[in-house]
């Protein structure tokens, strides 16, 4: 093991270890709050409950996503460990990184360069479904393998068998999510602007070396594609690709969007934040194009640049459903573009440059920091105050006179609770889901998380509400006298079906749907 | 002193493997660190703490005196835990260390050690938060008796030291008699080390004499001090307290074998199948190195014999325990099975089988034995973490049910703030299995999986927790002959179970709760039993 990780250049040194060990620990006190509290998202409640399973990733063609998750943990959504397990694999896969793009080895470069990445409040957007965390972070460091090893093909004489890695390490990821390509296209980019910038590399070498790299994504996208067609995959729209008549207008809009990504805020995403971030890749562009030996130099690095903002927004080029601005799939792009341009500061070698890079590495990572605990603490009320309302629902079945413990319900939940942009004070243009408004409280998952604390509800998971149910006198009571949540007739029991209405909009969509259901039916 | 000094003085490997193992288990345990969260015996000593005599009732009479002399009695968050981890991984490297005097390479010593304090027997331990610490004490103090048991064979102080031993043990039995395991294998291990080194069997006897001497006199003198608590009204007669007669003993020998045995393999909660496969793995190719030895046939079966004491060691408790087929919790199935027994022999006997194999094994075995070293420290950990995860998650389901019980209680009209009620609670919630997932082959589990925090037994403590003023007297019988009318029709004729409406009854006196519908059934039973006149 030690011959082989010494032969691919990957043995670690003390100087690796420390710099691993403290960025480790750096990125676990920023999401500790999140480690220390065991919240969950909406889709894991079941999970937490039960486990997962290999399969449970297959009906949105993620065959993959849960092999870790099984082999480490049987399935099982853990406390602490969860988050461990995520934040190690996620380090190692930004240490590689590190080595990747030869980043100059100094226990502090290391440690900046790591710690900024990893903090980054995208990274908050992988800690909202609990299930996908360990998975979602691991892809980092698989796809940075794949990346690293393709980069020794080409002076390897084991190419077939380094490229049979590389192309599993593109493949599982890929399985698992597949806007995971947008790092493999910031990886390349990015190693093609330090390689030819920095290590003087020509465009014919580089081509010789990185043809590999290209080849093995390509040959792992395939394999992907053709995967789907044996998996029973539902049709989701996360699967649909972009129609080739589609690709030119595509590739506008993913242009705009690779500049636009600078300027737009999100949550806990702020404008002075992306100012900052704005202030470092410019810089780093400048130092860039200073350090060039000649314009065409400096022109061809700048390509290189603007390749490597642009494959930032490969998923969003690809897929069908609008991604942009999207912090989880950013998390693999936009995250990694700022990575890319502290990494240039640091590489470039010049004192100047790697004073610039300390000195924003040391104002951005307290950022990041200070980012990621607000989101923690408005995360922590929203979910106690979803929780307690849920508690609250669930006592207000259980006090219904209708009500027989144990007796198999069905359920109805129109609207969801949510609760954590009441915590949260800032301002940006485009919202998140994961980060911000998601509720915890899901009117489609209302099933597990009625029956999750109590033992006398019992809900039949099976058989939804019917058109059968609507009765004149359900639909006159949810016409003109229901009202939402807290109201005493947002929570009914007809018959066998639990009815909770949690805000006006769900009664609104109810109202519509009874309104259908009855021009409907024949009578 | 010098020499004592010398004994507790430890490297720096011994330092490695101890704090690695503290920070094992801290990481396995740490949702129960940072949520404080206790069982169903808690509720008063998280409040008052537990008194010195707190144990006499059951003949537990040293059972809280280092909790008192170290934490005056009271019951914290982290610190029971915390120092209770600190003790007993302390203890597992004297044992190996000190008392075996096994050695290996420093960095399998590490993981050996590891492994061990992070197996999941402990969980169990871990339910009660008031007994917690003093139960992680007791191998520490086992160790020391253990010690002083070994240094009588080699010295010339031999009464001396086999006094010492004598006492240790006599305070231990007096705190946890179950924990007299840790003792009983630590010795049949000795006597499989001492028997390969020197075969001589009349030196080995004096050498085994202080260990054989000290633990029949001091389970004597328990029987003795059990019977004088109960004649002085301390102690009460308690099903965990009656020992077997010497026949018992002899006639149980082939079962509590074989329970031994089952307990290799039999997947448990928090035990599944990969953990007993990689555990009994080591343990019966430690009996074949073991019986490989044999040089003659004599010498064949006198190892078979202290195989066999290995075994009996193992479950040494349910062997010498009164069996009462009547009682759950002393019937050999599942008394055999009890995870907080086996806490006091499968990791002394897991730790010694791991240093053994590493002395005996050839490079690659070795390497072997610390890959499955490794996996099991991640199992544990894991499994450990799952156990946290169920007990914090199902103590928080169970609490919502008191507090809602509570409201209701003291929302319905009848009740009278000032009054001191019998609350009779009947039927139990227990939750935390709504979090565990079964594994098809697991059995037993009730104090992991299944016991409630809220035992019908025990209402006075739980509800009189959370309410500004107590509201709750001890007792919860009901006078059948002052039962009022209202009580008579609510029994009679409405009672449903919780959490509906009429489960709940509440007078000037009584307040009746039917949590479950097997309680409910219960109360109906027990009041259609009664003679007529009180009907």
């Amino acid at each position: 093991m030690k011959k082989l990780l010494k032969t691919l250049s990957l043995l670690p040194d003390k100087q690796d270890f420390k710099a691993f060990f403290i960025s480790f620990a750096l990125i676990n006190f920023a999401f500790l709050h999140h480690t220390a509290s065991y919240l969950w998202g909406n889709h894991d409640v079941k999970f937490i409950r039960n486990r997962l399973f290999l399969d449970s990733g297959f009906f949105e063609g993620r065959f993959t996503q849960f092999i870790t998750q099984n082999f480490l943990l049987m399935g099982q959504i853990l406390p602490i460990l969860n988050n461990l397990i995520s934040f190690f694999a996620f380090t190692l896969g930004l240490w590689l990184l590190a080595k990747y793009w030869n980043i100059k080895k100094t226990t502090l470069n290391y440690v900046l360069f790591i710690s900024f990445l990893g903090t980054e409040p995208y990274t908050l957007s992988w800690l909202y479904f609990s299930l996908q965390t360990i998975s979602c972070l691991q892809w980092v460091f698989f796809a940075v393998l794949g990346l690293y090893l393709s980069a020794l093909i080409y002076q390897s004489k084991y190419k077939f068998l380094l490229s049979f890695c590389a192309i599993l390490c593109f493949y599982l990821p890929l399985g698992g999510y597949p806007p995971i390509i947008n790092t493999f296209g910031v990886g390349l980019c990015g190693k093609l602007a330090v390689s030819y910038l920095i290590e003087h590399k020509t465009l014919k070498e580089l081509g010789a070396i990185h043809k590999y790299t290209i080849a093995n994504i390509i040959i792992a996208c395939l394999l992907f594609k053709l995967s789907l067609h044996f998996i029973p995959v539902d049709n989701i729209y996360n699967l649909k690709t972009t129609d080739l008549s589609q690709l030119t207008a595509k590739l506008v809009s993913a242009l705009w969007f690779s500049l636009n990504q600078f300027s737009v805020t999100l949550p806990f995403m702020e404008y002075k934040y992306k100012l900052i971030l704005a202030a470092m890749s410019v810089t780093s562009v400048i130092c860039a194009l200073l350090t060039s030996a000649s314009a065409k130099r400096a022109g061809i690095t700048v390509f290189f640049i603007i390749c490597t903002i642009c494959a930032s927004q490969t998923t969003t080029f690809l897929a069908v459903s609008p991604t942009e601005f999207v912090p989880r799939i950013d998390f693999y792009g936009t995250g990694f573009v700022y990575g890319f341009f502290l990494a240039f500061l640091l590489t470039i070698g010049a004192k100047i440059t790697e004073s610039l890079a300390l000195l924003f590495a040391l104002i951005l990572i307290p950022v990041n920091i200070i980012n990621d605990y607000r989101a923690q603490w408005v995360w922590k009320q929203g979910f106690d105050s979803e929780l307690e309302i849920l508690e609250k629902v669930v006592e207000r079945i259980e006090n219904l006179p209708e009500f027989v413990p144990h007796k198999s319900y069905r359920l109805y939940v129109a609207g969801d609770i949510i609760m954590r942009p009441q915590f949260y004070t800032g301002t940006f243009r485009h919202s998140d889901p994961f980060l911000l408004s998601y509720p915890y409280l899901a009117m489609w998952q209302g099933a597990n998380l009625v029956e999750f604390f109590p033992s006398s509800v019992n809900i039949n998971h099976d058989t939804p509400l019917l058109p059968t149910d609507i009765t004149p006198e359900v639909y006159d009571f949810y016409t003109t006298q229901a009202r939402p949540w807290p109201h005493p007739t947002s929570v009914r029991i007809i018959n066998d079906v639990i009815i909770i209405i949690y805000n006006n909009y769900g009664l609104e969509d109810f109202k519509h749907k009874l309104r259908q259901v009855r021009q409907l039916s024949p009578d | 002193m010098q020499k004592i000094l010398d004994l507790f003085t430890l490297s720096k490997n011994e330092r490695t493997m101890w704090l690695c193992s503290v920070l094992c288990l801290v990481l396995g345990f740490s949702p129960l660190l940072f949520n404080f969260v206790w069982g169903n015996h808690d509720w008063q000593p998280i409040v008052f703490g537990n008194s010195l005599t707190g144990g006499l009732v059951e003949g537990r009479f040293s059972q809280y005196a280092v909790q008192t002399f170290l934490l005056g009695g009271k019951v914290f968050p982290i610190i029971n835990i915390l120092l209770g981890f600190i003790i007993y991984t302390l203890s597992l490297v004297l044992l190996i260390h000190r008392f075996f005097e096994l050695k290996t390479s420093d960095t399998a010593g590490i993981i050996f050690v590891t492994a061990t304090a992070s197996v999941p027997f402990i969980i169990e331990i871990l339910y009660f938060h008031f007994i917690v610490f003093n139960m992680l004490i007791w191998p520490f103090v086992l160790v020391l008796s253990l010690l002083a048991a070994k240094k009588a064979g080699e010295s010339s102080h031999y009464i001396g030291y086999t006094l010492f031993c004598l006492s240790l043990l006599f305070i231990v039995l007096g705190g946890y008699p179950a924990a007299g395991n840790l003792f009983a294998i630590a010795t049949s291990c000795q006597l499989a080390l001492s028997y390969n080194k020197t075969p001589d069997i009349k030196k080995l006897f004096w050498k085994m004499l202080p260990y054989a001497i000290s633990i029949i006199i001091a389970f004597i003198g328990l029987k003795y001090s059990f019977r004088w608590f109960k004649a002085a009204g301390y102690m009460k007669d308690m099903y965990n307290t009656e020992e077997a007669t010497m026949w018992e003993i002899i006639s149980k020998t082939p079962t509590i074998i074989r329970n031994s045995l089952i307990s290799f393999i039999q997947p448990q909660p928090y035990f599944p199948v990969i953990f007993k496969v990689l555990t009994s793995l080591v343990f019966f190719t430690f009996f074949v190195k073991y019986l490989k030895k044999s040089k003659t046939i004599i010498d064949g079966v006198l190892r078979f014999i202290i195989i066999a004491a290995i075994l009996l060691s193992l479950k040494f408790a349910a062997w010498i325990v009164h069996e009462d087929p009547e009682n759950f919790f002393v019937q050999h199935d599942p008394a055999s099975y009890m995870v907080r027994a086996d806490f006091f022999s499968f990791p002394c006997f897991l730790l010694f089988c791991l240093f053994y194999l590493s002395q005996e094994c050839n490079h690659l075995r070795k390497n072997i034995l610390i890959a499955f070293s490794i996996s099991l420290i991640w199992i544990s950990t894991f499994q450990n973490l799952s156990f946290a995860k169920t007990f914090v998650l199902g103590f928080r389901a169970e609490d919502k049910v008191i507090n809602r019980v509570i409201d209701r209680i003291q929302q319905n009209p009848n009740f009278l703030l000032g009054v001191d009620y019998i609350i009779v609670q009947t039927g139990e919630i227990p939750l935390r299995s709504k979090y565990h997932t079964v594994n098809p082959w697991e059995k037993y589990g009730y104090y992991t999986t299944v016991i409630p925090y809220t035992r019908h037994w025990l209402a006075h403590e739980f509800y009189n927790f959370y309410p500004p003023e107590p509201f709750v007297k001890k007792g919860n019988n009901i006078d059948p002959s002052q039962m009022p009318p209202a009580l008579i029709t609510f029994i009679s004729k409405k009672v449903q179970s919780w959490p509906n409406e009429n489960s709940i009854y509440v007078d000037n006196n009584y307040a009746i709760i039917a949590l479950s519908p097997k309680g409910r059934e219960m109360m109906i039973e027990q009041f259609n039993a009664l003679p007529d006149k009180f009907k």
